[in-house]
């Protein structure tokens, strides 16, 4: 009786073993299939997917547009001209770090800061530069940006200590993981804010750095094609557009407004293939540029950047 | 009992099967291939999510007198990238790699700041996801 009763449960749970076995190779099998890339049915599949950019030139078939904007280091070596020196005085005081209240105002300060290190790096002023890593690291936690370095702050303080030129490592490590990020968790509004800050900054401190109209021409035109920048910042800011950062929408517009009296004009000439394989892509650039244009812009960008960044 | 248990184990695997592609693209962009070390890589390259018979589009503004490395990748399944490089003011398109093996690089220089437009596709397209890993690479650097 109890050998038969044994026998049968065996029998039982066999049954159940191999239903569960059958269950799960059917299982493996349909999850294998489903992501399977190179079975017969996905090179059917392979077929039917083969587009072309003439298939797809309708402007809706564009997913997602990323904005390549140059760093503010970028931006200032670019258009700086060689005869003009530093001016400490142009700095912008750590301290105004602590009147930014909101997400906002933080989020500006930050790029300003940014604008303001890449001034100092520029010239190879690293005695002024730690101040502003840490001043931008401290806004970057405040609003809960990753600037990527928060675990390792006792090692790289002391690297600093140890090597004062390891500061500018640092400089474009924090540039690079703060922009990385927001490129990364953020829908656009805060890259958007930060790029505000750090051009607005940006245009102040060169506009400083050459006064006069007729002595820096060259410096004075090359501000002006950072309209195309501008155009791109705005752009940015305005897919994101709320109550809360209308403002800095319009301090953007007037500066565009302003930008746009320069009428700037740049064409395409001619491609040219090298032996190497690169290309040379050859142009022009008009620019209308008066005195009175100059400064009116001048006015707005010192208008918008006491309402937005050292008020 | 046991049913229950080969069921719920079943029911699991298909569930990971069908989240199997909701992939992290975060670290992509180490995969596209480098310029030499006297180019600066620019913060704004980047890894993204490639759709399925959707275009890309990269704004670039370029400096004049300087030279751009863009470099792009993506997963096999999405297939070899094709780009192209396009002056934004008029749309003409200045260079299409296409026309160049498919090569996953370009080297260019600029003579007067422009903006260009840096247009993604995946053409050949193998994979039954929506959606798959790629990565585009920009350094720059003073002639």
């Amino acid at each position: 009786m109890n050998l038969y009763l044994v026998g049968y449960l065996i029998n039982t749970m066999n049954m159940k073993i191999t239903r569960f076995l059958l269950l799960t190779i059917v299982a493996i099998a349909f999850s294998y299939l489903t992501g399977c890339n190179s079975c017969s049915s996905d090179k059917t599949k392979q077929i039917e997917d083969q587009v072309s950019f003439d298939e797809i030139s309708l402007e809706e078939a564009v997913e997602e547009v990323y904005y390549s904007l140059p760093s503010p280091e970028e931006m200032i070596d670019y258009i700086k001209s060689n005869d003009v020196n530093f001016d400490y005085k142009l700095l912008l005081d750590v301290n105004y770090a602590d009147s930014a209240k909101t997400h906002i105002e933080k989020t500006i300060m930050i790029g300003a800061y940014m604008a303001n290190a890449a001034y100092v790096s520029v010239y190879s002023k690293d005695e002024f530069l730690q101040d502003y890593l840490l001043v931008i690291k401290k806004l970057a936690d405040d609003i809960g940006l990753s600037t990527g370095l928060s675990d390792q702050h006792e090692k790289i303080m002391q690297e600093l200590a140890d090597n004062p030129q390891a500061v500018h490592k640092y400089s474009k490590v924090i540039y690079d993981n703060i922009i990385n990020y927001v490129q990364n968790y953020d829908d656009g509004t805060t890259l958007s804010l930060i790029f505000t800050g750090a051009y607005i900054e940006s245009l102040y401190i060169i506009i400083e750095l050459h006064p006069e109209f007729y002595e820096y021409k060259q410096s004075i035109q090359r501000l002006v094609e950072q309209k195309i920048i501008f155009d791109d910042i705005l752009t940015m800011l305005k897919s994101t557009e709320n109550k809360s950062n209308a403002h800095v929408i319009n301090h953007l517009k007037e500066i565009n407004d302003s930008f746009s009296k320069f009428e700037l004009k740049s064409t395409i000439t001619d491609v040219k293939k090298n032996d190497d394989g690169s290309m040379q892509i050859l142009g022009d650039t008009e620019v209308q540029l008066s005195v009175e244009n100059y400064n009116e812009f001048k006015e707005k960008i010192y208008s918008s950047r006491n309402d937005l960044i050292s008020n | 009992m046991v049913y229950k248990l080969a069921t719920i184990f079943c029911i699991t695997l298909l569930m990971l099967g069908s989240f199997g592609h909701a992939q992290n693209c975060e670290n992509t962009i180490k995969k596209c291939k480098n310029p030499d070390k006297s180019y600066k890589v620019s913060a704004t390259s980047r890894s993204l999510k490639m759709r399925r018979g959707k275009k890309s589009r990269i704004v670039l503004n370029a400096y004049q007198d300087r030279e751009y490395y863009f470099s792009a990748y993506a997963s096999k399944k999405a297939g070899r990238l094709q780009f192209r490089i396009i002056d934004a003011d008029s749309n003409r398109v200045i260079y299409d790699n296409a026309s160049d093996e498919m090569s996953d690089n370009k080297l260019f220089t600029v003579s007067a700041t422009k903006k260009l437009y840096i247009e993604l596709l995946a053409p050949n397209w193998v994979s039954n996801s929506d959606y798959e890993c790629a990565a585009f690479k920009i350094a720059y650097r003073k002639l």
